[in-house]
């Protein structure tokens, strides 16, 4: 799975937690989820839990402290699904 | 340097389904705190609204930490729940508007707290809409004011003016000036430009909004 496509899931993952519409359609990797997408940090550990369930992952507390923007957040999809092949 | 946190958590907009499934409460708590809350007297605090309380007992101690650190990460199973102490008074009331005052030891939960070797002290309010959540490296916050409000817009740009207005008023109101600016610093936590030494702390979450600062002993 390319980046691209991850960054466009990721956006159904975060859609239910941001009024912010225009900002979550032009996010890019260095779209800050709190700062950017307005995501109040209450729903940080629903984020982490629905893109464990899309992705079929699991995302540890390290990992899980790294994750701050799209970027980062993509990052952490992709070594855990290279783990899980 | 002196430092405050404070954190405030919308209940209506948490699951409690949600919140009792252990894929989620894990990641906010560890077997320890679990095991914390079967010593506590149940029929006060339900598992729900601790897992929630933990998670405001947690970034208040976050934020109290980075804003002496910004590039801090947050990790809640990172920070460690070592006791809590129930209030003594139970069922009060939080109407539209609340600010810290004699009754506050009486209503909170109290607790200590321990993040990378040192020791930090919160205290709590919970009702039926929200849990609010203040730190502070002592235990002591005679010296701590705070206040809640209950807004109608929940839209970020209004909880953001919202909190700001509430907490000028009551600087206004403390201070006798009416100049006062907020600032952002760009690590992101606020401060009183005229009293750039009262560490201020910002938190906002639905329908709510919440300060806390801290004042020299002397104010």
């Amino acid at each position: 799975m390319s980046r691209q496509e991850i960054l466009e899931g990721l956006k159904s993952v975060l859609a239910p937690y941001t009024m912010d519409k225009e900002a979550l359609n032009s996010i890019n990797d260095e779209t800050e989820f709190i700062k950017d997408l307005k995501i109040n940090s209450a729903n940080l550990i629903d984020i982490i839990i629905d893109a464990e369930e899309r992705y079929e992952i699991e995302i540890d507390p390290d990992s899980a402290e790294k994750i701050h923007n799209a970027g980062s957040c993509i990052d952490i999809i992709l070594e855990k699904m290279k783990e899980k092949a | 340097m002196r430092s405050i946190g404070n954190d405030i958590v919308a209940l209506a907009l948490t699951s409690a389904e949600r919140t009792r499934k252990e894929k989620f409460f894990s990641k906010i708590i560890c077997k320890q705190e679990i095991e914390l809350f079967k010593s506590i007297d149940s029929s006060s605090l339900s598992f729900e609204n601790f897992v929630w309380l933990a998670w405001s007992i947690k970034e208040s101690v976050y934020k109290f930490c980075s804003r002496n650190n910004s590039s801090l990460l947050f990790s809640p199973t990172k920070i460690f729940i070592n006791s809590i102490q129930l209030p003594a008074k139970k069922n009060i009331p939080i109407g539209r508007e609340m600010e810290s005052g004699s009754l506050d030891r009486a209503i909170s939960y109290c607790c200590e707290v321990s993040f990378q070797g040192s020791k930090y002290f919160t205290q709590s309010i919970i009702n039926n809409e929200l849990i609010f959540s203040v730190c502070n490296n002592k235990n002591d916050f005679d010296n701590i004011c705070w206040g809640i409000k209950n807004i109608h817009d929940d839209r970020y740009e209004n909880q953001s003016a919202s909190v700001r207005l509430f907490t000028l008023n009551k600087l206004q109101d403390l201070f006798k000036h009416s100049d006062l600016k907020i600032e952002k610093k760009t690590a992101g936590y606020p401060v009183i430009k005229q009293r750039p030494n009262i560490p201020l702390s910002f938190t906002h979450h639905g329908c709510f909004v919440g300060y806390a600062f801290a004042l020299n002993s002397n104010e």
